[in-house]
């Protein structure tokens, strides 16, 4: 994840919305995946990229150029997240999968795979999203984003330590509940 | 070593997420352990699948329509809007919640790396309160018992036999009672503390213990004739010299007032 070049920021930072656009062509289907692969759903997950996004925009100025913009813009993702949980909570919404969401393109993606392969990920990406939202959180930005435990302890404001303990506590319930899967045969 | 600290450990399998000394001692202990070797198998099942839902990362069915979106809503607020809200880059917390959680954070450090000492302070805590129940059980039934015999004596003075296993009456002896056994007293309805403090002050004054057992005995004759015939050597047992005095401080005014004047009662 490169940063963007100081002069784009500089640019954005004045109010050049092109500079800034380039910004967003960078970062915005890293902050999608994340946002998807938390939320399950495309709409939410297009929703919280467009705020994060906005929010950059906004506090731009506040952004200090000498720490990774992908913690702080990561940062920013995983707090709309938790909000978009919330409201969702207060609107008794339980969250329910996007058909046309991550599984059903991963064939498109990636043809070869079979139909019971396709159906396990998708089964696996709905255990995922049954951990509970921090263990969640770790997990997708360790595990599946592929960040380090520095990066993933910077961006959730968590001591490494924690860290490791939530990935430790998600591992063990994904892998426990991908046997009972293999021993249903699916 | 132990395997289920073990199998936790083979959970963090991803590079830096153990200490290369950590990491060798667990594969040294899987070489040898079945069970945890089938673990790390399974373990490694699991990350194969994991792995599969990495590389697919899901992407946007409509990438330029979000940006156009971002750019619409950027465009359309007012100049004055950056950093008039509050700050997002200074509320740098994920969660407020989470963010005020700091001890919350350092306890399930410590948990997880240290279930050890978890264990070891719920037996410590465990056995500070055994103890307590048990002292406090042991101080209590010694009251009860010194209560029914005096109350024996009260009633049949002629019944009063001299207890010889007390502890002799000294200032070590009354440093080792705990200061609840001093306690306090009631008379009528005035509730009067007797402190250790104050029964220490006598000992001091009087450095013979036998002799300031037959002080109290003395001043306790002459208050309760009814227990007259009550044997000095009964006094040696300093817990019950102390029952008396918590009935009845006004056996330490006494005593101190006569002090004060260079008396013996």
């Amino acid at each position: 994840m490169n940063a963007p070049g100081y002069e784009l920021f500089q640019r954005s930072r004045n109010g050049d919305a092109e500079a800034f656009r380039r910004i967003v062509e960078s970062h915005q289907s890293y902050a999608f995946a994340i946002a998807f692969r938390f939320l399950g759903n495309e709409a939410d997950a297009e929703d919280v990229v467009q705020e994060s996004f906005i929010n950059v925009w906004k506090h731009l100025a506040d952004y200090d150029p000498r720490k990774k913009f992908s913690t702080w813009l990561y940062r920013i993702v995983a707090n709309r997240c938790l909000d978009c949980i919330k409201s969702r909570n207060r609107r008794r919404e339980s969250g329910p999968m996007d058909p046309e969401g991550v599984d059903s393109r991963q064939s498109i993606e990636d043809p070869e795979k079979t139909g019971d392969d396709r159906e396990r990920l998708k089964l696996v990406n709905a255990l995922v999203r049954e951990l509970p939202e921090k263990q969640r959180l770790v997990f997708i930005l360790r595990d599946l984003q592929d960040l380090s435990i520095e990066e993933t302890s910077g961006i959730l404001t968590i001591s490494k330590a924690s860290v490791k303990s939530n990935l430790f506590h998600a591992r063990k319930f994904l892998r426990e509940r991908i046997e009972q899967l293999d021993k249903k045969g699916l | 070593m132990n395997c289920k600290r073990n199998q936790k450990w083979l959970h963090l399998y991803r590079e830096g997420e153990l200490s290369g000394r950590r990491a060798k001692s667990l594969n040294r202990h899987i070489e040898r352990c079945p069970e945890c070797a089938a673990v790390r198998k399974r373990i490694a099942r699991m990350e194969a699948t994991v792995g599969r839902i990495r590389v697919n990362a899901p992407q946007s069915e409509h990438p330029e329509m979000i940006r156009n979106r971002i750019m619409d809503a950027i465009a359309s607020l007012p100049r004055d809007s950056r950093r008039a809200e509050t700050s997002v880059a200074q509320n740098d917390g994920l969660n407020p919640k989470w963010k005020s959680d700091r001890f919350g954070r350092f306890a399930l450090g410590i948990l997880f790396h240290a279930r050890r000492i978890r264990f070891g302070l719920a037996i410590a805590a465990a056995m500070i309160v055994l103890v307590f129940f048990v002292q406090e059980s042991m101080i209590l039934s010694r009251i009860s018992r010194l209560e029914d015999r005096m109350s024996t004596v009260a009633m049949n003075p002629a019944a009063a036999t001299p207890m010889r296993s007390g502890i002799p009456l000294t200032l070590a002896g009354i440093r080792n009672i705990p200061e609840a056994a001093v306690g306090a007293a009631a008379i009528g309805e005035e509730w009067i503390t007797v402190r250790r403090a104050d029964i220490e002050t006598l000992l001091r004054s009087v450095q013979d213990s036998r002799r300031f057992n037959a002080l109290i005995l003395k001043i306790i004759q002459k208050q309760y004739p009814a227990i007259r015939q009550l044997d000095e050597e009964m006094f040696l047992d300093s817990e019950k010299v102390i029952r008396l005095l918590r009935e009845n401080p006004m056996i330490i005014r006494q005593f101190l007032q006569s002090s004060e004047t260079g008396g013996r009662t």
